[in-house]
Order: C-alpha cells, then sequence, then structure tokens
C-alpha cells in the first residue's frame, strides 16, 4: 500500500476544490463553462419562471389578505383626491403648452426622455440575505447587454451584470455590491446609494456622500443623476425618510426607502438604450 | 443509476424551490437553505462521494444563476458533501440530532466562507454584523428544518436506494 492511500480521500477533495478555485479566476477573466447555456437556458429558465409566477401569485394573494383591512379607507382617500386631480390635469396641460411655446422661442434640445424599453419577467431570486442576484427571462436572443438598467413601475431596481443566450442575470440596488450615483430631485445634491445589510433587511438602502450643505429633508425625492454614466438620469428611485450626519460630520447620509418592493418583483422593463462612448470594462 | 437521477430530480426541485418560492417567504432577509439541507442529509446517508458530486451539482446552478462570480457556492456545497460524509461515518446515521448538528455546523461554514470572499472581492460590508444577521439565523432556520424534517428523508432515501438492489439484482 502506497503511503498515500490513507490520505487518498482527502487528496481527491483537495484537487475538486483546486478546479473549483480555477475556475473562480478563469470566471475573473470572462469565460463560461461549455454547454451550461443549453442547460440553462432551455431546461432551467422555463421550470424556474414558471414555478417563479406560482410563487408570486400566492404571495401576491396573501399580500392582498393581509391588506384587506386598509382597502376601504384608501377607497375613500382616493376618491377624495379624484376631484382635485382634474384640476390638476388642467393645470398640467396649460402649464405643458406654455413650456413648449418658452422652449420653442429657446430654442431648446430636448434631451432623450423616452427610453428603448423592453419588458421581462423574473424567473428567479437567490433566497437569503448573502447577495441581491435575480434573473430575468431576455438575454443575447433580445439584445440585452451588461450594464443595461432595469426598472419597474417603482422606479430602478438594478442593472444587467451577465448576459446569456436566454437570460440574463440583474445585481438589485440593495446589494451590497452595488453602487449608485443619485440625486436629490429638489435640492440637486449628488450622491451614492449603496446596499447595506442591515438597511436591505428593512427594505431600505442609503446614499452617502451627500454634501454637508444640502438641505435633503424627509420626504424628499432621490432620482439617478447623469453622473458615471451606467444608468439613464432622471430614474426614480425612492424618497428619502431620514437625514444622518455621519463620517466625522464631514457628509449627510441619506436614508433612503426605494420604490421598488425588491421582495415582491414580477414583470420589469429593461431600458435598451445606455449611453454610448462609456467603457464598462467589457468586450 | 436510476436512483441517483431519483436524487438528481430531487436535489433540482430543491434548487428550484430554493429560488422561486422561498424569496417570496423571506422575513428580514432570512430564509433556510433548502439544497444545504439536502446535500447534507444525502452526504450522511449515503457517504462522502455521493455528497460531493451533489454538492458540485447544486453549487454549480447556484452560481451560474445566483452568484455575482462562479465558484462560490459550487466550493461550499462540494466540502460540506465531502466532510459531512467523511466524519458522519463512524457515528449513528439516523439520529436527527447528528444532522441537526452537521446542518447548523455546515451553515456557519457557509457563512464564514461567503463572508471571506465578499471581503475579497472588496464588498463593503460589515463583518459581524453579516454573522449575526445573517449566518446564525440561518443556521439555527436550517437546523429545526432538517430536525424536523430528517425523519422523512431516512425513509425517501431508503425508498430510492431500495430500488437499486432490486435493479441489480
Amino acid at each position: 500500500m502506497p503511503w498515500w492511500e490513507k490520505y487518498r480521500d482527502f487528496i481527491i477533495v483537495g484537487l475538486v476544490v483546486l478546479v473549483i478555485l480555477m475556475s473562480i479566476g478563469a470566471d475573473l477573466q470572462g469565460k463560461a463553462i461549455p454547454g451550461m447555456e443549453f442547460i440553462s437556458g432551455s431546461f432551467i429558465k422555463p421550470v424556474s419562471n414558471t414555478f417563479y409566477q406560482i410563487g408570486s401569485k400566492i404571495s401576491d394573494f396573501f399580500y392582498s389578505l393581509k391588506n384587506i383591512g386598509g382597502m376601504k379607507s384608501e377607497n375613500e382617500r382616493l376618491k377624495s383626491m379624484e376631484g382635485s386631480y382634474d384640476n390638476l390635469k388642467l393645470e398640467a396641460e396649460k402649464l405643458k403648452q406654455e413650456n413648449k411655446r418658452l422652449k420653442d422661442l429657446l430654442d431648446y434640445k430636448e434631451s432623450d426622455s423616452d427610453y428603448d424599453m423592453i419588458g421581462a419577467q423574473v424567473i428567479g431570486k437567490s433566497s437569503g440575505g448573502w447577495f441581491d442576484i435575480f434573473a430575468v427571462n431576455v438575454g443575447k436572443d433580445r439584445d440585452i447587454k451588461k450594464g443595461m438598467a432595469v426598472v419597474t413601475d417603482g422606479g430602478l431596481t438594478g442593472t444587467v451584470i451577465e448576459v446569456h443566450d436566454k437570460w440574463s442575470k440583474v445585481l438589485s440596488i440593495i446589494d451590497e455590491n452595488s453602487s449608485v450615483s443619485v440625486k436629490i430631485n429638489k435640492t440637486g445634491d449628488n450622491g451614492i446609494l449603496h446596499g447595506d445589510i442591515d438597511m436591505k433587511a428593512k427594505g431600505l438602502a442609503s446614499a452617502i456622500y451627500l454634501p454637508m450643505t444640502s438641505n435633503v429633508k424627509k420626504g424628499d425625492e432621490v432620482i439617478t443623476s447623469n453622473l458615471g454614466g451606467v444608468y439613464p438620469e432622471g430614474l426614480y428611485i425612492g424618497k428619502v425618510i431620514k437625514v444622518e450626519n455621519s463620517h466625522g460630520d464631514l457628509y449627510k447620509t441619506a436614508i433612503i426607502k426605494p420604490g421598488v418592493d425588491f421582495q415582491r418583483l414580477e414583470d420589469v422593463l429593461v431600458i435598451k438604450t445606455s449611453k454610448t462612448g462609456i467603457d464598462l470594462g467589457e468586450e | 443509476m436510476r436512483q441517483h437521477l431519483i436524487i438528481l430530480l430531487l436535489l433540482l426541485l430543491c434548487f428550484i424551490i430554493q429560488t422561486t418560492l422561498l424569496p417570496f417567504l423571506a422575513v428580514y432577509n432570512i430564509s433556510p437553505d433548502f439544497i444545504l439541507i439536502f446535500v447534507t442529509a444525502i452526504s450522511m446517508l449515503n457517504g462522502q462521494w455521493e455528497g460531493m458530486i451533489f454538492g458540485i451539482i447544486a453549487g454549480i446552478l447556484m452560481d451560474i444563476f445566483y452568484s455575482p462570480i462562479f465558484g462560490i457556492y459550487s466550493l461550499i456545497y462540494a466540502t460540506i458533501g465531502f466532510f459531512v460524509g467523511k466524519i458522519s461515518k463512524n457515528i449513528f446515521k439516523e439520529n436527527p440530532f447528528a444532522a441537526l448538528l452537521f446542518t447548523i455546523s455546515d451553515s456557519v461554514y457557509k457563512g464564514i466562507v461567503v463572508i471571506i470572499v465578499k471581503a475579497a472581492l472588496s464588498y463593503k460590508t460589515g463583518i459581524g454584523l453579516s454573522f449575526l444577521a445573517l449566518s446564525l439565523p440561518e443556521a439555527l432556520l436550517n437546523g429545526i428544518i432538517i430536525f424536523l424534517a430528517y425523519d422523512y428523508l431516512v425513509i425517501l432515501n431508503d425508498q430510492i436506494m431500495k430500488k437499486r438492489n432490486k435493479t441489480i439484482f
């Protein structure tokens, strides 16, 4: 019996670990495993998609059961708002006309406010709080590219980090690895939105590096800024619910409640007009 | 061969449930890890090699779909499968308390590896906080689930493995 016979099992598992570690290195250089595209796109994706839809329906059912008590009061509140809505609509129309007239006078060039978007469904989401990543059912077949922004009706949701043949991987904005350059809409202050484990559990995120002189207040709206170049400008993110001083009082930190319910994502939109001329370090 | 296919299908089911239904049920970001529970049980009952192979398969799936870089989950589940099978060789395998102990230590190990990887990828994350807020509750939850389900898993495994004898002999 050779000397290594006693350690055979450990040698094998050591080799396996080595291969996995090497594949981590290979992945960092952007290589893919052969054959996995087919299995993940053709088998896992449809099954996962179906199950996710079922989960979403069940969740919706219980969510509406939970909120059934609040429905009556909400209905009354909405009815009372309906009256003022008509006036608001007229006023908005008037302002729109006026705005257009003044812009024409100034020969003002409108920036792209209409995005080219594509609808997608979430097919699965990482469970547990370790990583906040979800997969959507559009990929290279629908011209999705790395770095595109993903939004829902509630606002900015994430960014595409990996594109496969039939699906793509999206990093949520509340993941700790995600940074979004944001702007407080009212005051125009720039900051960086960061995910945080503690905040994530409550469905919140924080915007750091807001200037000390900023007049940011509770209730202010937060949108993406034109800095950074990853996200289109002016996408809604959420509302400020608290302002804190931190970092030895050099910066202000705003706690933000995102408009998106990250636990109950279902239909999303991928914005296909990504900015040109910015190198994301890919391809 | 056939019994391994059945286990593979059950593993796929675990993966699908974990990534489609469980996220809706998570409270404070804590949700159980069915794959870890399943791999632990397979490894305890059938030995380290099956544990490691099924661990790698589940890990590759998790890596492809839901990890920021490839390899984190494969590494975790493969080593869990191997070492649980190896260490549990000399103990009474049908004991749910042993399964509870193994699962809790597994989950804590998983948490430690993920935190190390996150630190290596320069995530801005609090190490102590992730451990207290994510790893420990998840470990307890996994432990409770395997403690309650272990008897059924043993019966299920026996049923699947009985078919092996029938097909061979």
